[in-house]
């Protein structure tokens, strides 16, 4: 072997020389006096220049936590907001289903729907899932879809029960699915209509959606000025949809635990009424937006001529004060109607004493 | 951070920061160099995360060369270690010039010879060096021979000679 040059040098100091050349030059440094004096001279020359480097060198510091913050890649910008964004959408879908029940239904069908609901989306979830079901298995194919055909030609079955129930399913299902919404809506256009708008069935629950509105709204709704009773303030003003009409819904305090409620709406819209009788009949029909509670209403209708008439037991009167109890008046061209949970004689002295709100 | 990177980022992450401070001479603008190469990589996944952090961070601090020349103009190459805010101790301004005196004997190496020398002693294998500058395998050995021997007489001529900058 000729003499080893100093690249080859440096390489095998290195420990970078191939095994079958490191062994050659191992063998030639055995023999050459000179070789061997320039591997040890290139080892100095290698000690010295790390020793030079090692100089130059930054502040031995531990290696800090990587700082990913440092550059935000522009590419992942999607996938950091998209599980925020998600959580975002899912509690919007959450407040619009909440809203939506919460303005129409009575609690106790809200209590029905709820708990119908599971089921009821298991119904309409398991069709797409029967269906790859029946085409993998070719032998199992018929029993599925003749069960899936029995339940569809079941749904459309224009029963009271199962088509209130279809009504809740297919307002849960306006969120979820509009198709299953139409696919239900279809054969069963009673429950469209009971899950579109303010249902029929339901009571004038406070609607938290509905939106408050002015006294001059107010005013141009009912063709005068509202009524209201004087020195108690009115707590909130708002309107209710009624078949025919808008009723003007203000709720005063009495005192901190007494809220009345006055409910007015333009008499002429009625007819002819004059009177108690006719009050009395006309708040049937204000109850008859709300079969839900006429008969309780009736009940507590009663409960107030008994009250009226004869002199009653403070028990009795006690139970007539829990319950909300109605008076109605006719004031000027308006029906108002006032509820609260006093006496129905205090309703109707309170609500001899209403007086137009003036501007 | 994937697991790979993570790996690569605990074994690589101080030779690169060693590796960056050769170029820019500040060691903490040298880690910030290097986070970046490493948020760079988060990005890119490259197969030789290793490899390429180097050749990135040698990119960067080339930009971070030509910005800084341009921002100082007339620096001595001696007095460019950026002053402390105290008055160092004698280690301190010792240590400073011996450092001086490395970086300039550096300068003098071609930038061949100096870039081999750097990725070596930032504990690259020859492989890795020659991939990374192009250069043959065999032809790494004498690249580093040579620039070693540079580096020591250029430094041992500065510990005798007055060095101050061009420019």
């Amino acid at each position: 072997m000729s003499h080893v040059d100093d690249g080859t040098l440096h390489a095998y100091l290195d420990g970078e020389l191939p095994p079958a050349e490191a062994r050659g030059l191992e063998a030639h440094v055995a023999e050459c006096a000179g070789c061997r004096d320039r591997l040890e001279e290139e080892r100095a020359l290698i000690a010295r220049a790390d020793e030079l480097l090692g100089l130059a060198a930054p502040p031995d510091r531990a290696t800090p936590p990587f700082r990913a913050g440092d550059l935000k890649p522009p590419a992942r910008l999607w996938s950091q907001v998209r599980v925020p964004l998600a959580w975002a959408a899912t509690v919007m879908v959450a407040l619009g289903v909440g809203m939506y029940l919460g303005s129409g239904a009575a609690t106790g069908r809200r209590d029905e729907a709820v708990t119908d609901r599971p089921a009821d989306v298991a119904a309409v979830r398991e069709p797409p899932a029967a269906r790859p079901m029946a085409d993998t298995a070719a032998g199992a194919r018929v029993e599925p879809r003749g069960r899936h055909r029995a339940r569809s030609t079941q749904a459309p079955t224009p029963s009271g029960v199962a088509a209130l129930e279809r009504a809740n399913a297919a307002r849960i299902d306006t969120v979820a699915s509009v198709g299953a919404l139409a696919e239900r809506a279809a054969p069963a256009p009673g429950a469209m209509a009971v899950s579109q708008g303010t249902p029929p069935a339901a009571p004038p629950v406070p609607a938290p959606a509905t939106p408050l509105f002015s006294i001059d709204s107010a005013r141009a709704l009912l063709g005068q000025d509202p009524v209201a009773l004087p020195d108690a303030p009115i707590r909130s003003m708002r309107r209710e949809p009624a078949i025919g009409a808008t009723i003007v819904v203000l709720e005063q305090a009495l005192d901190s635990a007494t809220v009345i409620e006055l409910r007015e709406r333009p008499a002429a819209m009625s007819g002819l009424v004059a009177g108690a009788r006719d009050a009395a009949e006309e708040r049937g029909r204000f109850d008859s937006l709300a079969p839900d509670v006429s008969r309780e209403r009736a009940a507590a209708k009663r409960v107030h001529w008994l009250a009226d008439s004869i002199a009653v037991s403070p028990r009795a009167r006690d139970k007539i004060v829990r319950e909300r109890n109605h008076a109605v008046l006719r004031s000027g061209r308006l029906l108002v109607e006032i509820s609260g949970p006093l006496t129905a004689d205090s309703l109707g002295k309170l609500l001899e004493t209403v007086k137009p709100i003036r501007p | 951070m994937p697991e790979d990177l993570a790996d690569v980022y605990r074994t690589t992450y101080a030779a690169l920061v060693r590796f960056l401070y050769r170029k820019v001479w500040s060691a903490e603008r040298a880690e910030d160099l290097a986070q970046e190469a490493f948020a760079r990589a988060l990005v890119h996944r490259p197969d030789n995360a290793r490899g390429w952090l180097f050749v990135v961070a040698a990119n960067m601090a080339r930009d971070d060369a030509r910005r800084a020349a341009r921002e100082r103009r007339h620096l001595t190459l001696l007095k460019s270690e950026p002053a402390e805010t105290a008055p160092p101790p004698d280690e301190a301004v010792h240590a400073d010039a011996e450092r001086s005196r490395v970086r300039a004997a550096l300068e003098q190496l071609t930038p061949r010879d100096r870039e081999v020398l750097l990725l070596w002693d930032s504990g690259l294998s020859y492989e890795e060096i020659a991939a990374q500058t192009g250069l043959a395998r065999g032809a790494i050995g004498t690249t580093l021979a040579r620039a070693r021997r540079r580096l020591v007489e250029a430094f041992e001529a500065g510990g005798k000679g007055e060095h101050v900058a061009r420019g």
